[in-house]
């Protein structure tokens, strides 16, 4: 098989629609990606990334394009990397666009420190954020909600925590959507899901997720690092983890809810992972209703987490936890309502984005005040122990991805290679070698996790900036990290 | 009876094959725990019923799984080994069987990845043309 595919731009290339597409393809990325996808495609790979391009443009109701950002691979129906966005009124919402780990996504914390300040103390911070973070497969966290506190949690996302003592009312200024996600309705999440979740609240979970403490090791946007309050040199620290057991049981709940929802409404699916309900319909609604639930209670764990990164480092480098800033905080595994222009008309989408975040350029809103004039930032996470980004979305993002942006370096190796090509303990020597402190609950999730299983984030994040959606404010370096 | 993972960028495929469907199940069953633990380090000291129901054995396949998931979730538990029966049931299928294991222990277990969910990519139960049955799906880790 081959692509159907142009290059319109830079980085940029279309996929005109063709076998039952509603929408052409859009996939912003580098040559070297676009020839994986072309190996795949060729080689008729059982999971391939273009092909679910494709899928998604078939969909009811989708608007524009089926978008792909350079960190594209492939998903489970939706490509990690996607984005689809869906008209209010006849589109559908799709359990594959979100995915189990609803509002996976990334806090970062700014600290007072600079790199020479914590270089005497960093071997004995890790140890501290390893003893105090609870990580890894099985791990429990100190905030036991029963079911009936868990409904408010749902309900308040980061507020319901903030209120019991974790962290404060400011950071809820840096959080998406201020940290609740509004129409979350419990009522629409499982009593199994509430219960999946009672142990998990303030907890990191293990695989790709991790919490990581960098330097800023260079500034490449000097407004907009002023306004995130970031300088060279600066010691930040990075919370990737999401909605926990919750999120996952909800996507379980509704992959089967919406199975049922497909056939109901007479949809054609191009494949069963993409089973999807009208948005309008009692069973979309839930759904969404659902999903702020799950992305409420990701923003309460990444703030409960963000309380404990606070006590750690107010425990071994004497700073004061209120000297600790909330940079932001934002999902990539999420689906959003949003007005967007759509060929001069102002129109009402619902906005999947699977492995890619919502990254608005200046002058919106929904920004907190003091980075309306840059835009918000996100969070371009590379593979353990190679360098991350903040970066900001732009006009021409709006534009083109329905402001939209890249959310890591992307994988690039099965983990069945990985574990087969790298041995977890030399992963860990060799980035000890680099300087690198780490400290890791699973030597197999180190090994299914090692950088050669990731593309290079410089391109990725190249191929972004080259096509214009997304801009580079700063380069990090990792100093510490603990994994699950 | 056997279990292969199958490559997938960002998740795992399991493919598990048995002489009979639920011996299929049971190895489906042990292919995605061995993601999370290691299943022969796990010794037996409680057995949790499982009981689930669905149209299509496809559709048997997920429910089990997923219970295996949610019961890791609910009571702390690490599974090694599985048996089960499955018989048809009106217009669909049940499944009885329990899993045994024992509390987890990450420092016998063996821990690897938590595994969040059983997706439908790639969601298949056939039987072959020798008779022999093969389970498979797609799970996020």
């Amino acid at each position: 098989m081959k692509m159907n595919l142009e290059r319109i731009g830079e980085s940029e290339w279309l996929v005109p629609q063709h076998h039952g597409m509603r929408v052409p393809g859009r996939i912003f990325a580098d040559r070297e990606t676009i020839a994986q996808l072309e190996e795949d495609t060729a080689a008729r790979a059982a999971w391939n990334a273009y092909e679910q391009v494709i899928h998604v443009a078939s969909l009811p109701g989708i608007v524009s394009a089926s978008i792909a950002l350079p960190d594209v691979h492939p998903g489970y129906g939706f490509p990690i990397g996607g984005v689809g966005a869906f008209d209010i009124q006849d589109g559908v919402a799709v359990v594959g666009g979100v995915g189990f780990d609803i509002n996976c996504g990334v806090r970062m914390l700014a600290t007072p420190m600079q790199l020479e300040d914590l270089a005497p103390q960093v071997e004995r911070l890790a140890d501290d954020l390893f003893a105090t973070v609870p990580a890894g497969l099985g791990s429990t966290g100190s905030l036991r909600l029963a079911v009936r506190e868990i409904d408010a949690l749902l309900r308040d996302g980061a507020k319901y925590v903030v209120d019991r003592g974790y962290g404060e009312l400011r950071d809820l200024e840096f959080i998406e959507e201020k940290g609740r996600m509004g129409g979350a309705d419990p009522e629409a999440v499982s009593t199994l899901a509430k219960q999946r979740q009672f142990r998990q609240v303030g907890t990191l979970g293990s695989g790709n997720h991790y919490l990581e403490v960098q330097v800023v090791d260079r500034v490449l946007d000097e407004a907009a690092a002023r306004a995130y309050g970031l300088v060279q040199g600066q010691i930040v620290v990075s919370i990737h983890t999401g909605s926990r057991a919750l999120g996952h049981q909800i996507g379980q709940d509704y992959l089967k809810e919406m199975a049922v929802a497909c056939e109901k409404y007479g949809l054609q699916v191009p494949e069963r992972e993409l089973v999807c309900a009208p948005i309008s319909s009692p069973e979309g609604r839930r759904y969404l209703q659902a999903v702020a639930c799950g992305a409420n209670c990701a923003y309460a764990n990444r703030q409960v987490i963000a309380y404990h990164v606070r006590t750690s480092l107010e425990r071994i480098c004497g700073i004061a936890p209120q000297s600790i800033r909330t940079v932001y905080d934002v999902g990539h595994n999420t689906v959003k309502r949003e007005t967007h222009r759509v060929a001069g008309e102002e129109r009402e989408l619902l906005v999947h984005r699977k492995g890619s975040t919502r990254a608005f350029g200046p002058g919106r809103p929904e920004a907190p005040a003091r980075y309306v004039d840059v835009g918000h930032p996100i969070f371009v996470g590379g593979s353990m122990g190679t360098a991350s980004y903040v970066m900001r979305g732009t006009r021409t993002g709006m534009e083109k991805t329905f402001g939209s942006g890249i959310h890591g370096a992307g994988r690039a190796m099965s983990r069945k290679k990985a574990v087969k090509r790298y041995w977890g303990e030399d992963v860990l020597s060799e980035l000890s070698a680099a300087g690198i402190v780490i400290r890791a609950h699973s030597a197999r999730s180190v090994a299914e996790e090692a950088p050669g299983a990731y593309k290079d984030v410089e391109s990725v994040v190249g191929a972004a900036e080259a096509a214009g959606i997304n801009r580079a404010v700063a380069r990090l370096r990792p100093v510490a990290v603990v994994k699950g | 009876m056997s279990v292969e993972y199958l490559e997938h960028t960002a998740d795992v495929g399991v493919r598990a094959r048995g002489e009979t469907v639920k011996a299929a199940f049971c190895e489906a069953a042990r292919g995605v725990v061995s993601l999370m633990v290691s299943c022969p380090d796990v010794k037996t000291v409680f057995s949790t019923p499982i009981h689930v129901r669905a149209e299509t054995l496809a559709g048997l396949l997920v429910e089990y799984l997923s219970e295996l998931l949610a019961a890791r979730d609910l009571h702390g538990l690490a599974f090694g080994s599985f048996d089960a029966r499955i018989e048809r049931d009106g217009g669909g299928y049940v499944l009885r069987g329990t899993a045994s294991g024992e509390r987890f222990d990450p420092g016998r277990h063996k821990p690897g990845t938590e595994v969040k969910g059983i997706s439908y990519l790639g969601l298949d139960v056939r039987q072959e043309k020798d008779g022999s049955w093969v389970a498979e799906c797609v799970v996020d880790v």
